[in-house]
């Protein structure tokens, strides 16, 4: 009895200490089975259950069960040795076991591979199929050109509100607005940063009422007023000069009619073939910017344009293309 | 004129830390060379490529590279009062010659005056001295010279100017335009005494002084030289008639403006009444000159060059036509066909060597060598008045 007791007390003091016995077991000697005199397989039972639990695991188990919801890292749980963290000098890096660092990270060991498949498989049953004719994405922008998108949240905590749940989105292409030229520059000034020129969209984010209800009609309110008021011509904006234009205008500028009297001064021939590329070329110059090439290219066409271009010169060009 | 290439920045700056070390700076450095290299004897001087043909209007691309020697008399003929660079000048005056060397831009533009324009480009790559050129071959074949040798000149280092007695708000300039029309006097006697040229309308200086319509051109020059009161106005006068006459085929008019942009620079040094920088669009003299701008006559030339140190100092940034003409420069002067001038190259470097060393502005005879050669073109960047500074102590 005695020696029960005596046996119980260091089983006792052991179990304080299991954390550190079991990592000694299993960083050292992992088959090492400590197996004091009597009490055979109460000793066995317990020494067992402190071993990690991946060490029980099989090679073919089902990864989905053992680790099914997101949850912190624990290392007796996870079978392959990782390391994380800043190595003390001359040290490894450290290992897995009371790694703090491991546990602050967000892991996605709750999403491998055959987990997704398995629970999109399950989700399939509640889905539709996808509307036929709208395979492409310019087809489903010509039919639906206005995406709403907004996010809901599920939590298990003792609210089911979620402050972000009030967030809308409001995303349309500006192609289908149909706008003319002076509407489309004047929605442009008016959104300033909501437009994106890669996608031509216009992107309007409402967060400013509690309920995405409401938020979703103040979007719906802005992009009326935004179409509306760059539709209205504003008596002043006819005020607008030639410096305050945002761009080189061909239409009525003094190239044009510098152009005309040039051509029709020396009563050319090919006067539209001549005056379109020289629109072309003046117009790159001013907006895309000057540089050697555009004022190469700009000589070549007033030479054309005045007729100074040498026949000999066109001739040696040709010669040495077919060269 | 400072080098804007900024390859040629980057050499000169180099260049200037390793001289520090050594007194003296690149002389020094070429000195020692000198010293080094006596053992072998430098090759003989060479003589400049040079042509005899010293007419412009008979230069081809064959004479790319060389150099023509241009007559005192034309000399003094035409660029008495400014044309040239001052540096130039002197430069003639040492070598006890004016040269010029035949190079593209200028054949270009030639070419194009032939078949019937401004030019641009970097600072001191030759502009100025290839239309110093074109104003020589203008002069040989007969056209009436309009030539402004420096325009920046009236915007910021004019003599006097003065409110303007006949229209309010103008500024006339009346030495100034008194000085230009004796240029014009010099360059055009002969012309105008062949083509005699008379003035279609009535001009009314004073009570007593009337220029009457009918009376030669030259009348109304001597006029303006004579009387700087009314210089200006007898400018406006003369570009004015000038633009008739050639409208109506009785001559041919070539107008030849150093520095164009200046044109079309919106500030001048000179303060007004109210002690701000008056606007140059009110001198009279830019009146009568960007009247010979427009395309509304005919039997006329402009030829221009465009330089960066013609803009006020704000607008700098490119020798590019665009940024230096500004919205309203490019569009008076639309279409124009822009002729870029560039460095030396490799051709036009070995003839410049030549004539500096013919003419013994290149002292040293180790420049002669491959290496000094391929030295003074790292060094100068084989912008044309870079080679001369750098040959300056050489």
């Amino acid at each position: 009895m005695l020696l029960q007791r005596v046996c119980l007390t260091e089983l006792r003091g052991q179990q304080g200490l299991r954390p550190l016995v079991c990592r000694a077991l299993t960083t050292s000697h992992p088959r090492l089975e400590v197996k004091p005199a009597g009490k055979e397989h109460l000793v066995r039972v317990k020494l067992n259950s402190g071993l990690p639990i991946y060490t029980q695991q099989k090679t073919d188990q089902d990864w989905g069960n053992v680790w099914p919801a997101a949850r912190t890292f624990s290392p007796a749980t996870v079978p392959f040795p990782v390391r994380q963290g800043y190595p003390a000098s001359g040290k490894p890096t450290p290992d897995k076991w009371g790694n703090a660092e491991l546990m602050k990270i967000p892991n996605f060991l709750h999403l491998t591979p055959p987990v997704i498949k398995r629970q999109c498989e399950a989700l399939k049953k509640f889905c539709t199929t996808w509307p036929a004719r709208l395979e492409t994405a310019t087809k489903q922008e010509k039919h639906f050109p206005v995406t709403i998108s907004k996010s809901s949240y599920l939590h298990s905590s003792p609210t089911v509100r979620d402050s972000k749940a009030r967030i809308v989105t409001l995303q349309v292409s500006l192609k289908s607005l149909e706008l003319d030229q002076h509407g489309r520059d004047k929605l442009l000034r008016l959104v300033g940063e909501r437009y994106q020129a890669a996608s031509d969209r216009l992107t309007l984010v409402a967060d400013r009422c509690p309920l995405s209800k409401q938020n979703y009609e103040y979007c719906q309110y802005l992009m009326t007023v935004l179409y509306n008021e760059s539709v209205k011509m504003e008596p002043w904006e006819h005020e607008k000069e030639v410096a305050d234009r945002e761009k080189f205008i061909w239409e009525g500028s003094p190239s044009q009619a510098a152009a005309q009297t040039a051509l029709t001064a020396r009563r050319a021939t090919d006067a539209e073939e001549v005056l379109k590329e020289y629109e072309l070329v003046v117009t790159d110059l001013h907006n895309e910017g000057e540089d050697e090439t555009t004022i190469e290219r700009y000589k070549e066409s007033v030479m054309r344009l005045l007729n100074l271009a040498d026949p000999q010169d066109a001739a040696k060009v040709a010669h040495s293309q077919v060269c | 004129m400072a080098p804007t290439a900024r390859r040629a920045v980057l050499l000169l700056r180099g260049l200037g830390q390793c001289g520090l070390g050594r007194q003296g700076g690149c002389g020094a450095l070429w000195g020692q060379r000198w010293i080094s290299a006596q053992a072998s004897p430098a090759p003989p001087r060479p003589s400049a490529p040079r042509t005899a043909t010293t007419s412009p209007a008979q230069h081809t691309t064959d004479h790319r590279g060389l150099w023509y020697t241009l007559e005192q008399d034309m000399v003094t003929r035409l660029f008495t009062q400014g044309g040239m660079t001052k540096s130039f000048v002197t430069q003639c005056r040492t070598l006890a010659e004016t040269c010029l060397m035949v190079r593209q831009p200028a054949l270009t533009m030639m070419d194009y005056v032939r078949r019937t324009s401004p030019s641009d480009g970097p600072d001191g790559c030759g502009k100025t001295l290839a239309l110093a050129h074109a104003t020589h071959f203008l002069a040989e074949s007969g056209w009436l010279l309009v030539h402004v040798p420096w325009a920046p000149n009236w915007r910021r280092r004019f003599k006097e100017v003065a409110p303007s007695t006949t229209v309010e708000g103008q500024y006339n300039h009346p030495l100034d335009a008194a000085v230009w029309l004796q240029h014009f006097k010099t360059q055009n006697a002969e012309l105008l005494k062949t083509l005699q040229l008379e003035t279609q309308k009535e001009y009314t200086w004073s009570r007593r002084e009337v220029t009457e319509v009918n009376s030669p051109l030259m009348e109304l020059v001597e006029t303006g030289i004579g009387r700087a009161r009314y210089s200006s106005d007898c400018v406006l006068a003369l570009t004015s008639e000038l633009k008739a006459h050639a409208a109506e085929g009785r001559c041919k008019v070539a107008v030849v403006v150093d520095g164009i942009n200046t044109f079309f620079a919106p500030v001048s040094r000179y303060r007004g009444e109210d002690r701000s920088f008056v606007d140059p669009q009110h001198f009279t003299l830019f009146h009568a000159f960007k009247q010979l701008f427009t395309t509304d006559w005919k039997n006329g030339v402009l030829v221009g060059s465009l330089d960066r140190l013609a803009n006020e100092s704000s607008k700098r940034g490119s020798h590019l036509p665009r940024y230096l003409l500004r919205q309203k420069g490019w569009e008076a002067l639309d279409p124009f066909v822009p002729i870029p001038v560039d460095d030396y190259d490799d051709l036009e470097f070995r003839s410049a060597i030549d004539y500096y060393l013919e003419r013994r502005w290149l002292q040293n005879p180790m420049a002669n060598t491959d290496m000094g050669r391929r030295e003074l073109a790292a060094l100068s960047a084989h912008n044309p008045f870079n080679l001369v500074q750098v040959c300056r102590p050489l």
